[in-house]
C-alpha cells in the first residue's frame, strides 16, 4: 500500500502532473463546449420556444401524420440549403429550430421504418428489422435446433421487448455522445494516457534508482504490483477527468440534461443497440466501459516502458501504436477480414464505444453467438493480464548493465 | 557473516569486465581499489544482485546467494556509483519509499530515518525536494538509504565522491562504528578513505584481483621502495617521464620529489615512510599479469 501511494505520487499526484491534469480537464471542457455549439445557437434563436413546443407535443410514439408533414418540409429544406456542406447545414438547422425539429422527426420516422423493415442495405450475415427477422425465422422453421435459429429467435424477442423507437428531446446527449467519438477517445484520451504512463518504469532507469529497487526485498514483485495498480488508477482517473470535462463543457452550452430517461436507442450511434437501459445509463456505461479499456492500454504502455529505457521512445511507440491501430478502422472490409481479431479487438477498436455496444455485431465463440461487447470485455481483460504477466517476468529477470 | 566470491567472471559482448575474481570477506571494512574501468562497479553490482555474473558464484555462509534470496536482499545495503532522485520527492519521501522497498514497517522506520538523517546531517533539509540538494547532500542521502535496514552486508560504490573533507571524516566515522559486526565493501578512488577505515584492501585491475592484503601489509611491503630526492623543475620534467612519482613539494628553489621505485633512484635519495597511496601507485604501475 505504501509503495502504491509513492508510485501514485511519482506518476500522477505531484505538482507538475496535477497541473497537466487541470490542463487536460480544460481542453476536454473546451471540446465539450464546441460539441454543444449548435445547442447554444438553438437556444439563442427566436423560434426556440416553438421548437420546445413541437418537441413536447410529439414526444413519444410514432405519428404518421406528423412524419409526412415533417418529411415534406425537411426535404424541401434540404434541397434549398444542403449543398454538400454538412457542417453548414447542421448550423443552419440549429439557427432555425423549427426546421431542425422537422429534420429530427424525419430521421426518427426513418428509424421507425427500419425498426420494422430493416435498413436499406441488409447484411445477409446479420439481418436487421422485425419483418426480415420473422421472414428469416420462417426460412429456418425446419432447423429450430440450430444456433442460427436460436440466435434470430432471441434477436426477435429482444427487438419486440425493446419496442418501436420513440421521439425524445435528447439534444444534450446527442452532443455528449461526441465525447465517445474515436478521434476524441483515440487522439485525446489515449494519447494523454500514453504520455502520463510512459515514465512508469523508464524513470527508474533515468534516475539510476533501478539498482536500489532491484537489490531490495520488494524490488522484483511488490514494486511491479504497486506500479501496475498505479497505472490502472491513473487510467481510471484520466478517463474520469476526460468525460467530466466533456460533460461540464456540454452542460454549460445546453443548460439541461433532458432525455436522461429516454430509451438507449435514442443515444446517437446506438440505433440498433440491444442494451435495455436509458440514454443516461448508456452514457454512464460508456464511461465505465472506457475505464477497463484505458487500463488495458495503460498496462500495454507500462509494458513498453518496462522494456524501454527512454521515456520519449516509450511515448513515441505509444503514439505509433495508436495511429497504426486507428488506421485499421479505415481499411476495406476484405483487408479487415484478413487481419482477423486484430482489426476488431485492438486497443483503439475496443475503445470505440458505439461500435462495440451500439449495434448487434456478434462473434461465433465455440459455436455460440456472443455479443461484441462481451468478447471485447474478455479480450480487454486478457490483454491487460498478458501485459501484467510479461511485466512481472521482465522485472524478475531485469538486470542493470 | 562470511562472503565468498568464487571465480566470478563477467563478459559484456567481447569485453571481459571480470576474469575469475575470487576472494573472501568476513566482518569489517574492505576497500576495493582500482583504476577506472578495472571492473570494480561490475563486481559490486554482481554482489548487490543487480547484475548477473557470466560464471562463478557468490557464497554467503556456505550457501549460494541465489539460494539465500530474499533473505540476502534483506541483509543488504547498497549505494550505487550514480544516484539521482525523483523530482517530486522530498528527502523524507525518498527515505520512506526506500524503507517500504526494503519491507520496513511501523514507527521504528520513522525513528530510524530521524536517526540516520541526523548522522548524515540532513535533518534540516529532509522536507526539501531532493532535486534541490547539492551533490554532497545527495550522496549523504544515498548513504542514509543504504543504512536504513541495518544491513549485515553494506556495499558502497564511490560513497565519498562529492563530499567535502568534513563530510568525508563524518562518513568514515559512521562506517567505522557501523562495521563492528558487519561486512562493508567500499569501492573508491580515494585511497585515504580506505587507508583510514578498511582492514583489508582488494586491488583490482583489468578485471582481475591483483592482491588482497591487510593495509599494513601493503605498506610494509613498500619498505625501501619510497624515496625522497631534490631536483630542479627542469630536471623533474625529464625525470617524471620514466619514474613513478607519488608527490612533488616545492622546497626553496628546488622540488622535493617522492619517488616509488624498487632501487635507490640516486645516491642522495633518502628513504621515506611508505603509505597505502604509494602501495596503490606501485601495484597499479606494476603489471602482475606479466609475472
Amino acid at each position: 500500500m505504501i509503495l502504491f501511494q509513492y508510485e501514485m505520487k511519482k506518476l500522477l499526484f505531484n505538482k507538475s502532473r496535477i497541473i497537466l491534469l487541470a490542463v487536460i480537464f480544460i481542453i476536454c471542457m473546451l471540446m465539450g463546449l464546441l460539441s454543444a455549439e449548435g445547442s447554444l445557437a438553438l437556444r439563442k434563436s427566436a423560434d426556440y420556444s416553438e421548437y420546445i413546443r413541437l418537441v413536447s407535443e410529439n414526444t413519444g410514439g410514432f405519428n404518421p401524420e406528423q412524419f409526412a408533414k415533417s418529411k415534406a418540409i425537411s426535404e424541401a429544406t434540404e434541397v434549398e440549403y444542403r449543398k454538400g456542406n454538412e457542417d453548414g447545414f447542421y448550423m443552419y438547422l440549429h439557427r432555425n429550430p423549427v426546421q431542425k425539429f422537422h429534420n429530427d422527426y424525419t430521421k426518427f420516422g426513418k428509424r421507425v421504418h427500419e425498426y420494422w423493415n430493416g435498413p436499406e442495405y441488409q447484411d445477409e450475415a446479420n439481418i436487421l428489422g422485425i419483418y426480415p427477422i420473422q421472414e428469416k425465422l420462417k426460412e429456418l422453421s425446419g432447423k429450430t435446433g440450430t444456433n442460427e435459429y436460436r440466435y434470430y429467435k432471441k434477436r426477435l424477442d429482444t427487438e419486440l421487448s425493446l419496442g418501436e423507437p420513440v421521439f425524445r428531446n435528447t439534444l444534450f446527449w446527442d452532443n455528449f455522445s461526441l465525447a465517445f467519438d474515436p478521434s476524441r477517445v483515440g487522439f485525446l484520451l489515449l494519447m494523454f494516457l500514453a504520455f502520463i504512463i510512459s515514465p512508469v518504469f523508464t524513470q527508474e532507469v533515468q534516475t539510476d534508482m533501478d539498482s536500489i529497487i532491484l537489490c531490495s526485498v520488494k524490488g522484483r514483485r511488490e514494486i511491479v504490483t504497486a506500479k501496475l495498480l498505479s497505472v490502472c488508477m491513473t487510467s481510471a482517473i484520466l478517463t474520469a477527468v476526460f468525460f467530466s470535462g466533456m460533460f461540464i463543457g456540454n452542460y454549460i452550452f445546453n443548460g439541461d440534461i433532458n432525455g436522461f430517461d429516454a430509451p438507449a436507442r435514442c443515444f446517437a450511434g446506438f440505433t440498433w443497440t440491444t442494451l435495455d437501459m436509458t440514454v443516461g445509463g448508456v452514457a454512464m456505461l460508456g464511461v465505465l466501459w472506457l475505464i477497463p479499456v484505458t487500463m488495458a492500454f495503460g498496462l500495454a504502455m507500462g509494458l513498453i516502458s518496462a522494456k524501454s529505457k527512454n521515456q520519449t521512445a516509450t511515448f513515441g511507440l505509444g503514439v505509433a501504436m495508436i495511429l497504426t491501430l486507428s488506421l485499421f478502422g479505415f481499411l476495406r472490409d476484405d483487408l479487415k477480414k484478413m487481419l482477423g481479431p486484430l482489426a476488431d479487438f485492438n486497443y483503439v477498436a475496443i475503445s470505440i464505444y458505439g461500435s462495440v455496444f451500439g449495434g448487434v455485431k456478434v462473434y461465433n465463440v465455440f459455436g455460440k453467438a456472443v455479443s461484441y461487447g462481451a468478447v471485447a470485455l474478455a479480450v480487454c481483460f486478457a490483454l491487460g493480464a498478458v501485459a501484467a504477466l510479461i511485466i512481472y517476468m521482465a522485472q524478475k529477470r531485469r538486470m542493470v548493465v | 557473516m562470511k562472503l565468498t566470491i568464487k571465480n566470478i567472471s563477467k563478459k559484456y559482448g567481447k569485453i571481459q569486465a571480470l576474469d575469475s575474481v575470487s576472494f573472501e570477506m568476513e566482518n569489517g571494512v574492505y576497500g576495493l581499489l582500482g583504476p577506472n574501468g578495472a571492473g570494480k562497479s561490475t563486481l559490486i553490482r554482481i554482489l548487490a544482485g543487480v547484475t548477473e555474473a557470466s560464471s562463478g558464484e557468490v557464497i554467503i555462509n556456505g550457501k549460494n546467494r541465489k539460494a539465500c534470496d530474499p533473505e540476502y536482499r534483506s541483509k543488504l545495503g547498497y549505494l550505487p556509483q550514480t544516484l539521482n532522485f525523483y523530482p517530486c520527492f522530498s528527502g523524507l519521501d525518498y527515505l520512506r519509499f526506500v524503507a517500504a522497498l526494503k519491507g520496513l514497517k511501523g514507527e521504528s522506520v520513522e525513528r530510524k530515518i530521524e536517526s540516520l538523517a541526523e548522522q548524515v546531517s540532513l535533518t534540516q533539509d529532509l522536507h526539501r525536494k531532493c532535486i534541490s540538494y547539492s551533490g554532497g547532500m545527495k550522496r549523504r542521502l544515498g548513504i542514509a538509504q543504504a543504512l536504513l535496514n541495518d544491513p549485515e552486508i553494506l556495499i558502497l560504490d564511490e560513497p565519498t565522491a562529492g563530499l567535502d573533507p568534513h563530510e568525508r571524516i563524518k562518513f568514515r566515522n559512521l562506517i567505522s562504528v557501523f562495521s563492528r559486526d558487519r561486512t562493508v565493501l567500499l569501492s573508491t578512488h580515494i585511497v585515504s578513505d580506505v587507508d583510514s577505515i578498511a582492514k583489508q584492501t582488494v586491488m583490482i585491475k583489468d578485471g582481475r584481483v591483483g592482491k588482497m592484503e591487510r593495509n599494513e601489509h601493503f605498506v610494509d611491503a613498500m619498505e625501501g621502495r619510497v624515496w625522497l630526492l631534490k631536483m630542479t623543475v627542469d630536471e623533474l620534467v625529464v625525470y617524471q617521464n620514466n619514474h613513478l612519482i607519488s608527490n612533488v613539494i616545492p622546497a626553496g628553489n628546488r622540488m622535493e620529489v617522492r619517488v616509488v621505485t624498487d632501487k635507490r633512484p640516486a645516491p642522495d635519495a633518502v628513504a621515506a615512510m611508505p603509505t597505502l597511496e604509494d602501495a596503490y601507485l606501485y601495484e597499479f604501475n606494476f603489471d602482475w599479469r606479466t609475472v
